[in-house]
C-alpha cells in the first residue's frame, strides 16, 4: 500500500512524502514512490498523516458493560484515531491481581490495536496489590486512579516495586480528606451553584508528597489529569530539583473552566473538577511549552440513567475518546493556542513512549497511522455506547478520515 | 441570550437570574396579596382550576405550609406530596414523580430538595412551572423575596440601605438569595460570621466583617441565619457556646446598633445560639411578620407564573 502525497508528522514536524506499507510495517518513505502492480494507492493530498493516537488513561468497563461495552469503547477509540488504550484498574472486579491483568490483556481487538493495562496499587483490603505479579502478567503501569493512594508508606513501597519493573506510576493526585469535603473546586462556581467546594491545594499537596517520595526512589512518576495551576507549578518545581515527574492533561481540562458548572450539566461532571480560567490557560500554555507532554482522555463512560439525575448524585466522568482530537483541534489549533504538531505529538508518540510502545513514522515500525482532513467543517456525531460526551453536536473543522492499523484500513470516514 | 421579562417567566429557579425589575414586580404584587390575607374573607378565585403540587424532599413545615396556604387562598387545587426523608429517591424516580404529577395535570410544582440545582434540572424537562422552595446550598428565592418585602414595608425602600447578614454564609441558600437580591436592588450588604463559614467569593457581592460587634454598629437591617447545629461535628465551628459569644445576636450587641435596627430571621430559631430570645421578641424584630409576608409573597409568585397571563 502506498499513501501518496500526505503531509506527514515525523519527529514533531511536518514533511511531505509518500509512505509504503508492506506486511503491516512501514517499509519505505520517499518522494514520488511508484506503485507496484496491484498495489493499493491512497491519495493523501491535502491530508495530514499522524502516528495513531495512544490514550494513556481509559476506563474500559469490564464487568460494567451496561455503561459501555469494551468492544464499543475500542470501536469508538479507532474512530477517534487511536490504536492503543491504557486501561485503568477500576474495572469490576478490579485489575488488582495477575489473573485480572491477564484477562484484560486478552480483550478482543483488531490487529494492530494495543491494550495496555494499569494494575492497581492497593487492593480492597487497603494493602499493596501483588505488584510484582501484576508486572509479570504484563501490566505497564500501576495506579489507584479514581482515588489517591492515601497511605504514604504504601505509596513509597509501590514506587520501589515500580522502579524494579520499570512500571509507570500513574498518580491521581488529590488529597482525599479535602476531596471528600466537596464536589468541585472552591471558587466562583461553587459559590454560585451551591455545589460544595474543596480547595485546589488538594492536587498540589498530593503532587508534592508523591514527588518528594519519588525523589528518594527515582521511579517514573506520572501525574495524570492535571487540573490546576498550583499543581502544575508544584510538578515543575519538583522537576527543577531533579525528580522524575511527567504529566498529562485531559481534553476537558483544556476546554472547560468552572463556569461550565452553572448549567448543572451532568455530562461535564468530572473529577478532578475544572479550575478557573487561569488554571485552564496555564494548562494550555504548559501543553504548548512542553511542560505537559501528554493528552489523555480519561474516557469514562456512564449509562444514561446514571447521568440523568440530580447533579450531585450523578457519577463523575466524560466519555470523549471518539471526538477528543476533533474538539481539541477546534478549541486549540484553530485558535492558534497550540500548534497542530504539538497536539498530535502529545496524543500519539509521547504517550506511546511512556507506555514503552515503539511508535511513530519510521522504517520498520508497525504501520499505525491516522489520516486527518482539515477544513472539513462538520458537527461532531454520536458514535454509540455511552452518551456522556459533551462535544456531540459541536462544530469541528478537522476530521479523522482514515485509521490504518497494522497496514489495514480499520476505519474510513463516512463508510 | 435575551433576558425574559417577568411576563414570560415560566419557572422561578433563583434570584440570580432575575432582574431588578422582576424583583420589584413581585414585591409590588405582594402588597395587594397581603391585603387579601388581612381581609375577613381570605380567598380569591384567581387560580381556580389550576393545580399546584408541593414536593418536599427535605422536612420544612414552615415553607411547605406557607406555599400551601398561599395556593389555597388563591383557590388552586393542591397536591401535597410528602416525601419521607428516609426514602429520599434516586434520580429516576424524581423524574418519574414529575412525569406522574404532569400526567395528573399539575400546573406548578413547588420543589424543596437537598441537592443543588434540582429545580434547574427539573425545568429542563418539566412542562409544569417549577418553583424553587430551596435547593441545597444554592438558592431559596421565595425566602429572599419575603425578606425584602418585609424590609421594604419597614423602611419604605431597599436602595441605599445597609444590610448585615450574620452566620453560615457558605452553606446558606437564604444568604445567597438575599445577597443577590439586595445587590440587584442597590442595598449595601455586609456579612459576618466565623472565617470557616464565609466563602471568599462573597466579596464580589458583600463586605466581609468578621467582628459582629463592629459590623452591627451602622447597619439598618440585620438578618440572622439559622445555624445548622451539625456544623460542629464537621470541624467548621468549635462549639455552640463559642459561636454564641462571637456571633450571637444578643441584646447587648443590639444596644450598639442604630435605634431603628430591623431584625430578621428565616426561622426556625436556635435561641441562645445565633439569637437571644429577648432580641427575637423585641420591637425591633419582624420575625413574626416574616411569616405572614411569606404567604403574601408566595401568592405573588403564583400569580406571576400562572395567574397573570389570563387575567
Ligand atoms: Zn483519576
Amino acid at each position: 500500500m502506498i499513501l501518496k502525497n500526505g503531509t506527514v508528522l515525523m519527529n514533531g514536524a511536518f514533511e511531505r512524502f509518500d509512505i509504503r506499507i508492506e506486511n503491516g510495517v512501514i517499509s519505505k518513505g520517499g518522494h514520488d514512490l511508484s506503485p507496484d502492480e496491484g498495489e493499493t494507492v491512497i491519495d493523501c493530498q491535502d491530508k495530514i498523516i499522524s502516528p495513531t493516537f495512544v490514550d494513556m488513561h481509559t476506563h474500559v468497563r469490564l464487568g460494567q458493560e451496561y455503561k459501555e461495552d469494551p468492544q464499543v469503547t475500542i470501536r469508538k477509540a479507532i474512530k477517534g484515531g487511536y490504536c492503543a488504550l491504557n486501561v485503568m484498574p477500576n474495572t469490576k472486579p478490579a485489575l488488582d491481581c495477575a489473573p485480572m491483568v491477564e484477562r484484560m490483556l486478552k480483550t478482543e481487538a483488531p490487529e494492530g490495536f494495543h491494550i495496555f493495562v494499569t494494575g492497581a496499587i492497593t487492593n480492597e483490603n487497603g494493602t499493596l496489590a501483588e505488584t510484582e505479579d501484576i508486572a509479570s502478567a504484563g501490566a505497564v503501569a500501576i495506579s489507584d486512579d479514581g482515588h489517591w493512594t492515601e497511605n504514604s508508606f504504601l505509596f513509597y513501597q509501590a514506587l520501589k516495586y515500580a522502579k524494579k519493573h520499570d512500571l509507570l506510576v500513574m498518580d491521581h493526585a488529590q488529597d482525599m480528606n479535602l476531596f471528600k469535603s466537596g464536589k468541585i473546586y472552591e471558587g466562583k462556581a461553587s459559590f454560585e451553584t451551591g455545589l460544595k467546594g474543596f480547595p485546589k491545594a488538594a492536587e498540589a499537596s498530593a503532587i508534592y508528597r508523591d514527588g518528594t517520595l519519588n525523589a528518594q526512589v527515582g521511579s517514573r512518576l506520572h501525574i495524570t489529569h492535571l487540573s490546576t495551576l498550583m499543581g502544575l507549578e508544584t510538578a515543575n518545581a519538583l522537576k527543577q530539583i531533579g525528580v522524575h515527574v511527567t504529566m498529562d492533561v485531559t481534553p476537558h481540562h483544556l476546554i472547560f473552566d468552572e463556569s461550565a458548572y452553572l448549567s448543572y450539566d451532568t455530562n461535564i461532571k468530572a473529577n478532578p473538577p475544572f479550575g478557573d480560567e487561569r488554571d485552564r490557560k496555564a494548562l494550555v500554555h504548559a501543553l504548548r511549552s512542553g511542560e505537559i507532554t501528554n493528552i489523555a482522555t480519561d474516557h469514562a463512560p456512564h449509562s444514561e440513567p446514571e447521568k440523568d439525575q440530580e447533579w450531585e448524585d450523578a457519577p463523575y466522568g466524560i466519555a470523549s475518546i471518539d471526538s477528543a482530537f476533533e474538539v481539541l483541534y477546534q478549541e486549540l489549533v484553530t485558535t492558534s493556542l497550540v500548534p497542530l504538531e504539538t497536539l498530535l505529538t502529545a496524543m500519539s508518540t509521547n504517550p506511546a513512549y511512556l507506555l514503552g510502545m515503539r511508535h511513530g513514522i519510521g522504517i520498520g515500525n508497525e504501520a499505525n497511522l491516522t489520516i486527518i482532513k482539515l477544513n472539513e467543517p462538520h458537527a461532531i456525531s454520536y458514535e454509540g455506547g455511552a452518551k456522556n460526551n459533551p462535544y456531540v453536536g459541536k462544530e469541528s473543522s478537522a476530521v479523522v478520515t482514515m485509521v490504518i492499523l497494522k497496514g489495514n484500513v480499520a476505519y474510513e470516514y463516512g463508510k | 441570550m435575551p433576558k425574559k421579562g417577568v411576563q414570560q417567566m415560566k419557572h422561578l429557579l433563583g434570584i440570580e437570574e432575575l432582574s431588578k425589575e422582576d424583583i420589584l414586580y413581585i414585591l409590588n404584587l405582594a402588597t395587594p396579596m397581603k391585603d387579601i390575607i388581612l381581609r375577613e374573607v381570605k380567598k380569591v378565585p384567581t387560580l381556580r382550576g389550576k393545580i399546584i403540587a408541593t414536593l418536599f424532599y427535605e422536612p420544612s413545615t414552615r415553607t411547605k405550609n406557607s406555599f400551601e396556604l398561599a395556593a389555597k387562598l388563591m383557590s388552586a387545587d393542591l397536591v401535597s406530596v410528602g416525601v419521607s426523608t428516609s426514602s429520599v429517591q434516586k434520580g429516576e424516580s424524581l423524574k418519574d414523580t414529575i412525569y406522574t404529577l404532569e400526567a395528573m395535570g399539575v400546573d406548578a410544582i413547588v420543589i424543596r430538595h437537598s441537592r443543588n440545582g434540582v429545580p434547574n434540572y427539573l425545568s429542563s424537562f418539566s412542562h409544569a412551572s417549577i418553583i424553587n422552595a430551596g435547593d441545597g446550598q444554592h438558592e431559596h428565592p421565595s425566602q429572599a423575596l419575603l425578606d425584602l418585602f418585609t424590609i421594604q414595608e419597614h423602611k419604605g425602600h431597599i436602595e441605599g440601605l445597609k444590610v448585615l447578614i450574620v452566620g453560615d454564609i457558605m452553606h446558606s441558600r437564604v444568604a445567597k438569595s438575599n445577597i443577590y437580591a439586595l445587590n440587584k436592588l442597590g442595598a449595601k450588604v455586609v456579612v459576618s460570621g466565623p472565617p470557616t463559614l464565609i466563602p471568599n467569593e462573597v466579596r464580589e457581592y458583600a463586605e466581609i466583617c468578621y467582628s459582629l460587634d463592629e459590623a452591627i454598629k451602622d447597619v439598618d437591617v440585620v438578618n440572622v441565619l439559622r445555624l445548622q447545629l451539625e456544623r460542629q461535628q464537621t470541624g467548621l465551628i468549635n462549639s455552640l457556646q463559642e459561636y454564641h459569644r462571637f456571633y450571637g445576636l444578643t441584646s447587648e450587641r443590639v444596644k450598639h446598633a442604630k435605634n431603628d435596627l430591623l431584625v430578621l430571621h428565616p426561622g426556625p430559631m436556635n435561641r441562645g445560639v445565633e439569637i437571644d430570645e429577648d432580641v427575637a421578641y423585641s420591637e425591633k424584630s419582624a420575625i413574626n411578620e416574616q411569616v405572614s409576608n411569606g404567604v403574601a409573597v408566595r401568592m405573588a409568585i403564583y400569580y406571576m407564573l400562572m395567574g397573570g397571563k389570563e387575567q
